[in-house]
């Protein structure tokens, strides 16, 4: 159907459907519901995944402590209060599994994608509104199917996020092998479906469900990245979904994809032949480097879109940081062996993948001094959201130059698995994004739901939450740089690292301080949904199109018919406008004629140039 | 609404003041907001594209079936990657052809034939015609993933199982892995179905006013695209298989 | 009210400034503190002056860049707080063009030096080199010497047993004299060094901090890891691979020797198994760990 059609036959729901409360709220069409609900099951798994953190840097931090309150909460895992060690392995195995696939990239996209697009580029919902609802109804029970891995016999696997085999492959290599790991495999996969489906949505979406005017140039850094990034998943996350399913044979139907022959378990010599552990890595990897851009990308677009707003000035370099999303999608399928240069593959793929690697460094940097030059003369709100911004520009640049030594094949042999990654991948994944995720929460709240957060207490969450990651990670560096392994339940045994134990309260206590700062989060966000100040329109006088709906948006985002874009999204502080921005829909806006030039030369722009278009109001 | 601005919004004066200093006051050397993507302002491609709305190229349904096949491509492509290195070794054992194969084969390459046949029905107003062709085409698509069914049967029989040797795991698993999107396909096929049957109703009422069976009514349109989407996504299943036949079963 | 903003704008300008300095100082007194404290320890290994070269420059490299866009990103924040107008000012393609080539060429002379580092690294060494195998298990290290005869005899995994750790093919005469010992390794100094990793069920990882070397013990493979010890001393080998729940106890024993110590403990090694018997050297049954994992049965 045309879009003209379908939004006249949208509306004509908008306006006659009666919807009732299951329909409304439960099994929703609506993609800003959907989006809700992926935000808040996201918030939920986010609030296990950080519980299970803090466990484990307890047991880091003071090994071997008895705790007699988590002896008593759970004595199974905690015998007289203290971890056994195949917990802590399911303790690091479920924490990273689901913040990296339940939370981050669900929130970010599942949540924003679903909300953002349709609103920004003016339609009234997504193009395939059954496929979103399915999206949303395969990550729940993704979710309930991965925790419930906690409950069964043998518990929660304890192979690590990436779940090489042959110790995944092998009931009862390590623990929680049995059917907690066929579990993890079956949630992971229902979750993979869930996240096609949906970048299936956005992607056309945005192609094609544009509101006249809204040329792929004049669209928001947060759709670009949104569907750049739903591209990415598309062509990526079936190869893990394949290589899942060989996963479950090989465990299942004795199958070898991954296992050798001569393996020895339990006294025994295994049938399998054949296989080859590297297999999983390479399939793993081809999805698991896109995977953490696909974290990223949309973070940095929503950066890009808060930063605009609450510095009133464009945002630098929109051309560049265009192509720099584009080249990183490209690029970051061409990656993955720099996770496995220890690996045994052959050293000449570790000297590519080392040359591809530092290529994808070049379009990173672009953007973070893209970021720093959006900054610089600019007029600063420090609003949480832009806190959050200006928060993410620092954790983005101290991840990603630890990652340049990650992928340098002489040195990264000593990092790899120890700390030091550790310490990368949290300040580019769980602060980054982390930070680029709370900006974005902060700063569509209003438009969500009608209300604002509380400004005072964001604040707050932002200085505890800020040190506390920098506290957090950053000691995690030289830990590494001692030669502290991952994944390792107590580093007692080791003489090599008998003095690291500072590094590791110092992390632990200021994880707590992390940890439990959130809970301001959590209570600005419940107590605003509720009796937050009521939200105008726009109270952040932005320009994209989603601030000229109501807040919050109803069901066909449009009460006053779906608007026309005239510009692009950037037009704040234009010289001689009478109001610091121009949204998106304005047709045209007359200057004055002694509109003083801007400074220092920097060339003007063209506000009103376009006088014979000039032609009514929106 | 806008209203915050609705004071600034002016229709467009002759303009000239403002023109002439935007252009007057731009540096020679700084390329600015008027080309293209840097989209300064509204510069002077200011303006809705085109008068009102904008038709897409391609329909939600293409676009949205074009990405799907990227994405099952590339799940196939990374079991292909597999097979491929897989091979190089010495153990990749020897693999009958199960004489059903040929059989489902057929089946499914007539089915694509049917859905051929079921959509120039469709397009040429006979919607019973169409119908009956696609319930030919689902039925094909049924006797394939029997077919398949049969051939591990036969496969069994001669003792060769899915963990017999690295071959034999992929030609189980990715004969399961085409025949479970094939199934996906005639679910899909059956809401096409039901798609194309709602149409009767509408053109029954046309024909009764006299006239030909335009079938550009409401719905009309729709339901043929939803029948030449699915039948690009069976094409490709039976692409697919072909391929898989070659790279699994081919020595 | 708008005074009240500007100012409460001013002030968290001035914070985030306060706050990113701190960072930049605190970073940079940390990692100084850090360098005396918990640094990479010593070297021992030759290629380890090349990898350590690298990371050396790749920390100024980053230490550079870090200071630079922490210091800038606090500063842009706080002067712009105070500002009244933003300067709309959005597109500077040679700025732009220029802050890609100078890290693109900078990184390109990164890579370079890396892949030569590499390169090195993977240099073969002389035939005539220490020849150890190292097979990893759940949670422990087999470390077999080939013997007086300098080769190894066949391994079958079906034969692995309590007293025939790897599996050795007793019809092998090679593997007659083959001595297998638990969690201990020793080599001479300044001698190449090669190691061959195997695994027995799962991946581990062979890693001597001190050596600067890591590599992934696959199941189904025999990897090489050569280096040269360039350092007398004791040392401990880590495996660095999740391999299950006894992972982070799976710790072995590394002595590096003066040549003439390292062959006269081979010698009295070897002359414990001058009765023939292949296996474990005699006393030397030491229990892997604290989770009392032991291989095999």
């Amino acid at each position: 159907m045309s879009t003209a059609v379908a939004g006249v036959a949208q509306a004509h729901e908008a306006v006659h459907h009666e919807e009732s409360f299951i329909r409304k709220y439960i099994f929703s069409f609506d993609h800003k519901t959907i989006g809700i609900q992926f935000l808040f099951t996201s918030l939920f798994m986010g609030i296990i995944g950080g519980t299970l953190a803090l466990l484990i840097r307890l047991q880091l931090a003071w090994p071997g402590r008895a705790w007699p309150i988590l002896g008593a909460l759970m004595p199974n895992a905690f015998p007289n209060g203290i971890m056994r060690p195949d917990i802590y392995y399911s303790l690091v195995t479920m924490h990273g599994t689901i913040m990296v696939f339940f939370v981050f990239t669900t929130a970010l996209v599942g949540g924003f994608a679903n909300f953002l697009i349709p609103l920004q580029i003016g339609a009234r919902d997504m193009a395939f509104p059954l496929l979103n609802m399915l999206s949303y109804w395969l990550y729940l029970p993704a979710s309930i199917i991965m925790l419930s891995s906690f409950f069964v016999d043998g518990g929660a696997p304890g192979t690590g996020w990436t779940a090489y085999p042959p110790l995944s492959a092998l009931q009862g290599a390590a623990p929680g092998t049995g059917l907690g790991q066929t579990l993890w495999l079956v949630a992971l996969f229902l979750m993979m479906v869930s996240f096609l489906l949906g970048s299936l949505n956005y992607i056309t979406t945005t192609l094609n469900m544009r509101a006249p005017g809204l040329s792929m140039s004049r669209l928001p850094l947060s759709v670009w990245a949104l569907v750049v990034t739903a591209t990415v998943s598309l062509l990526s996350f079936p190869v893990l979904l394949g290589a899942a399913v060989m996963l479950l044979a090989d465990r299942h139907l004795g199958t070898s994809f991954y296992l050798p022959a001569g393996i020895v378990l339990g006294g025994r010599e295994l049938l399998h032949t054949g296989g080859d552990p590297l297999l999983w890595q390479h399939l793993f990897w081809f999805l698991g480097h896109p995977e953490v851009y696909i974290l990223i990308l949309p973070a940095m677009g929503m950066v890009s879109e808060v930063m605009a707003t609450h510095a009133r000035k464009p945002i630098f370099g929109y051309r560049f940081m265009v192509g720099s999303m584009l080249a990183i999608a490209l690029l970051s399928f061409l990656v993955w062996g720099h996770h496995m240069f220890t690996s045994g593959m052959h050293p000449l793929l570790g000297t590519a993948f080392m040359a591809t690697t530092l290529v994808i460094a070049i379009p990173s940097a672009i953007k973070a001094f893209n970021w720093l030059a959006t900054l610089w003369g600019g007029k600063i709100r420090f609003t949480p959201p832009m806190l959050f911004a200006i928060g993410f520009v620092s954790m983005f640049v101290t991840g990603g130059l630890t990652g340049l030594v990650a992928g340098s094949p002489p040195i990264s042999i000593y990092f790899h698995d120890t700390y030091f990654i550790v310490a990368h991948f949290h300040f580019v994944m769980a602060s980054a994004a982390l930070f680029g995720l709370l900006a974005a929460v902060y700063h569509w709240f209003p438009k969500m739901f009608g209300r604002m957060m509380n400004e005072r207490l964001g604040r707050w969450h932002f200085w505890f939450t800020f040190l506390g990651i920098y506290g957090t990670f950053f000691p995690m560096h030289f830990m590494g740089t001692a030669g502290m392994m991952r994944r390792i339940y107590s580093p007692e045994p080791y003489a090599f690292l008998a003095d690291i134990q500072p590094l590791n309260v110092i992390s632990t206590v200021s994880a707590l301080v992390l940890g439990f700062s959130q809970v301001l989060f959590l209570i600005n966000l419940f107590y605003s949904l509720f009796r937050g100040p009521k939200a105008d329109r726009n109270p952040w006088q932005a320009t994209t199109l989603e601030w000229l709906a109501p807040s919050p948006a109803p069901h066909g985002n449009w009460d006053e018919g779906i608007p026309e874009v005239y510009r692009w999204p950037y037009d704040y502080s234009v010289p001689g406008a009478s109001q610091d921005y121009i949204p998106q829909h304005v047709p045209d806006v007359a200057v004055e004629a002694e509109a003083p030039q801007s400074v220092s030369g920097n060339g003007v722009a063209e506000a009103g140039d376009s006088a014979s278009e000039g032609e009514g109001e929106s | 609404m806008s209203t915050l601005l609705g004071e600034a919004v002016k229709r467009g004066r002759a303009g000239s003041p403002v023109k002439e200093l935007g252009r007057k006051t731009r540096p020679a050397l700084r390329p600015n907001g008027r080309n293209g993507s840097g989209g300064g302002s509204n510069g002077g491609m200011g303006g809705p594209g085109g008068a009102g709305a904008r038709a897409p190229i391609l329909s939600n349904g293409r676009v949205g079936l074009w990405f799907l096949l990227g994405s099952i491509t590339m799940l196939f492509g990374g079991f292909t990657s597999t097979v491929l290195v897989r091979r190089l070794a010495d153990d990749w054992s020897v693999m009958p052809i199960p004489s059903m194969v040929w059989a489902s084969t057929a089946a499914l390459i007539l089915s694509s034939i049917t859905a051929e046949v079921a959509r120039r029905q469709l397009r040429s107003g006979r919607i019973e015609g169409a119908l009956n062709w696609i319930s030919v085409t689902a039925v094909g698509g049924l006797l394939f993933v029997a077919g398949q069914w049969m051939a591990w049967q036969q496969l069994l029989g001669q003792g060769i199982m899915i963990q017999s040797s690295a071959r034999s795991g992929f030609v189980y698993l990715l004969m399961a892995v085409h025949a479970l999107h094939v199934i996906g396909g005639i679910v899909g096929l059956t809401l096409v179905y039901r798609k194309v049957t709602r149409l009767r109703g509408a053109v029954a009422m046309a024909a009764a006013n006299g006239g030909g069976v335009p079938l550009a009514l409401a719905g009309g349109r729709g339901a043929i695209e939803s029948l030449s989407n699915f039948n690009t996504y069976w094409h490709f299943m039976g692409g697919l298989w072909i391929y898989l036949l070659i790279l699994l079963f081919v020595s | 009210m708008q005074d009240d903003m500007q100012d409460r704008g001013r002030a968290q300008g001035f914070g985030i400034l306060l706050a990113l300095w701190a960072v930049v100082i605190g970073g940079v007194a940390f990692s100084i503190y850090a360098g005396q404290r918990w640094w990479m320890p010593e070297l021992a290994a030759a290629h380890g002056e090349r990898v350590d070269a690298v990371f050396r420059i790749l920390l100024t490299l980053m230490a550079i860049v870090f200071v630079l866009v922490q210091a800038a990103l606090g500063f842009f924040a706080w002067q712009s707080g105070r500002r009244e107008k933003a300067i709309h000012w959005h597109d500077n393609p040679r700025l732009e063009i220029t802050w890609t080539v100078i890290p693109a060429v900078v990184l390109l002379g990164m890579t370079i030096f890396a892949g030569v580092v590499w390169a090195e690294m993977h240099a073969p060494v002389p035939d005539d080199a220490l020849t150890v195998e190292v097979t990893a298990e759940q949670f422990a290290w087999r470390i077999r010497y080939p013997g007086p005869d300098g080769a190894f005899g066949r391994t079958d995994p079906g034969l692995i047993s309590r007293d025939n750790p790897v599996g050795v093919v007793p019809e092998d005469p090679n593997g007659l004299d083959d001595v297998v010992l638990l969690n201990e390794l020793r080599l001479p100094v300044d001698r190449p060094v090669r190691i061959l990793l195997r695994s027995k069920e799962v991946l581990h990882s062979f890693f001597v901090p001190e050596f600067r070397i890591k590599q992934d013990a696959v199941p189904g493979r025999t990897i090489e890891v050569t280096f040269q010890p360039t350092r007398v001393g004791d040392m401990e080998i880590a495996c660095a691979e999740l391999c299950g729940v006894g992972h982070f106890a799976m710790r072995g024993d590394l002595k590096v020797m003066p040549q003439d110590e390292f062959d006269q403990w081979l010698a009295d090694l070897y002359a414990g198994e001058a009765d023939g018997e292949s296996g474990e050297a005699a006393g030397e049954a030491v229990e892997a760990g604290e989770s009392g994992e032991s291989a095999g049965e």
